[in-house]
């Protein structure tokens, strides 16, 4: 004869066995046993684990995955960021000649530029290679975005994005469990971004620290921020973080 | 299906609390793998549909047990754990991961996977007959699928 699994036992709990499991459970003293104690359980784990501090924080992650799926979403192949060579060479040694220690900028480790303030880069495929977005410039549904970074002075950063319509979508880390620590110098983001057809704009925010990033701090701001005033208010984040963000008009096409 | 997270939170909290406590015996790996457990299910309500929501609760909280301990450093455990940690790095046929593809087949109403039968059957205690009823499948195919993970989990008896 098998022990009577834990899983029987709980549906007797909740009311879902069938009479045949719940006369098994009842007529087996170990089980009944374990079936009596949970009542007691259970009013400990609300004590532990109160719903009111436990499904905002289960919201909370549900708003990060969602955040990253419409990143996935929207993510385009790098194959189109491939810069030309001798435009990549030029620009592999104006970086590198403007690192303090001359490292490679891919390295991820936490070296700085003293002084110099993270920035927000955001990038148009050209023909010879990347062209600078200028600020408030207007794009349209279905153009392709790099987004990239200066890390400047800070060791970590969050890239996030609040649309017309109210969506968030994180950009930096790819994953929302992913690490914030920036790896340094000029940088982008693994993968372009295409604007969907959300109205209106496109706003993008860097927000930086010497210390690690709660993304999900971040995303749940951006949430925040993507109902009142999206366009042009500051994300409502710790004051000791510091962000930067660029818009992108939506023209009609 | 519409689903409102405080109220299945209310109802099958504990539960899945217990479940993922049992297999990650951690507390604070179970809480976060609890959070996991609702997410998804909300995440993928719309391919929803059970008359017992406790079921594919458990069994998601299995699931995502079982990629936890699939990616978590090794550490002296008891045997039990052992055994789980053999079971969640055993192949599955499908090479997606142990969460999405398992899921999957949850909410599709599909086979479960091999991994997921074997914590049912040398975790939980649950004689064939009683795994083949619970996922839907012949005491013979339980056995077959079963056997696929017979050489990577040394104590697995299919007697």
């Amino acid at each position: 004869m098998s022990r009577i699994s834990q899983k029987i036992i709980e549906r007797v709990h909740l009311g879902e066995a069938t009479p045949a499991e719940r006369a098994r459970v009842l007529a087996d003293p170990e089980a009944r046993a374990k079936l009596e104690a949970l009542p007691a359980q259970d009013r400990a784990f609300f004590a532990a684990w109160p719903a009111d501090v436990m499904v905002p924080a289960i919201e909370r992650k549900l708003r990060v995955a969602r955040a990253g799926e419409a990143q996935a979403r929207s993510r385009v192949p790098s194959g189109l960021w491939i810069l030309p060579p001798v435009l990549a060479a030029i620009l592999g040694v104006l970086l590198v000649a403007t690192q303090p220690d001359g490292a490679p900028d891919t390295l991820l480790e936490e070296t700085t530029a003293k002084g110099l303030a993270p920035s927000l880069k955001l990038y148009l495929p050209g023909e010879d290679g990347p062209l600078p977005l200028m600020p408030d410039a207007t794009l349209h549904a279905g153009d392709v975005i790099q987004i990239g970074w200066q890390a400047g002075d800070a060791t970590h950063g969050v890239i996030v994005s609040i649309d017309g319509g109210g969506s968030v979508t994180l950009h930096f880390p790819e994953a929302a469990g992913g690490s914030t620590l920036l790896p340094t110098g000029e940088q982008h983001t693994p993968h372009a971004f295409r604007l969907d057809d959300a109205p209106a704009y496109e706003r993008f925010f860097l927000v930086t620290a010497n210390e690690a990033i709660d993304t999900a701090a971040v995303v749940a701001a951006a949430e925040t921020l993507a109902h009142t005033d999206a366009r042009t208010g500051d994300l409502p984040i710790d004051p000791k973080l510091r962000q930067s963000s660029q818009l992108v008009h939506k023209g009609t096409p | 299906m519409s689903i409102d997270i405080r109220a299945w939170y209310e109802r099958f909290g504990p539960m899945v609390h217990r479940r993922c406590k049992a297999l990650l015996r951690d507390e604070e790996e179970a809480t976060e793998a609890m959070q996991d457990v609702f997410v998804e299910v909300v995440r993928r309500r719309e391919r929803l549909e059970v008359g017992a929501p406790s079921s594919f609760l458990y069994r998601t909280a299995t699931n995502i047990c079982l990629n936890k301990i699939r990616s978590r450093k090794r550490r002296p455990q008891d045997p039990d754990t052992d055994l789980l940690e053999r079971i969640a790095v055993a192949p599955e046929a499908e090479e997606r991961s142990v969460t999405a593809a398992l899921l999957d087949k949850i909410f599709a109403r599909e086979q479960p996977s091999t991994r997921e039968m074997a914590v049912m059957h040398l975790v939980d205690g649950l004689t064939l007959d009683e795994v083949a009823v619970e996922v839907g499948l012949s005491v013979s195919g339980v056995r077959k699928r079963l056997r696929v993970l017979k050489e990577h989990v040394a104590q697995l008896e299919l007697a």
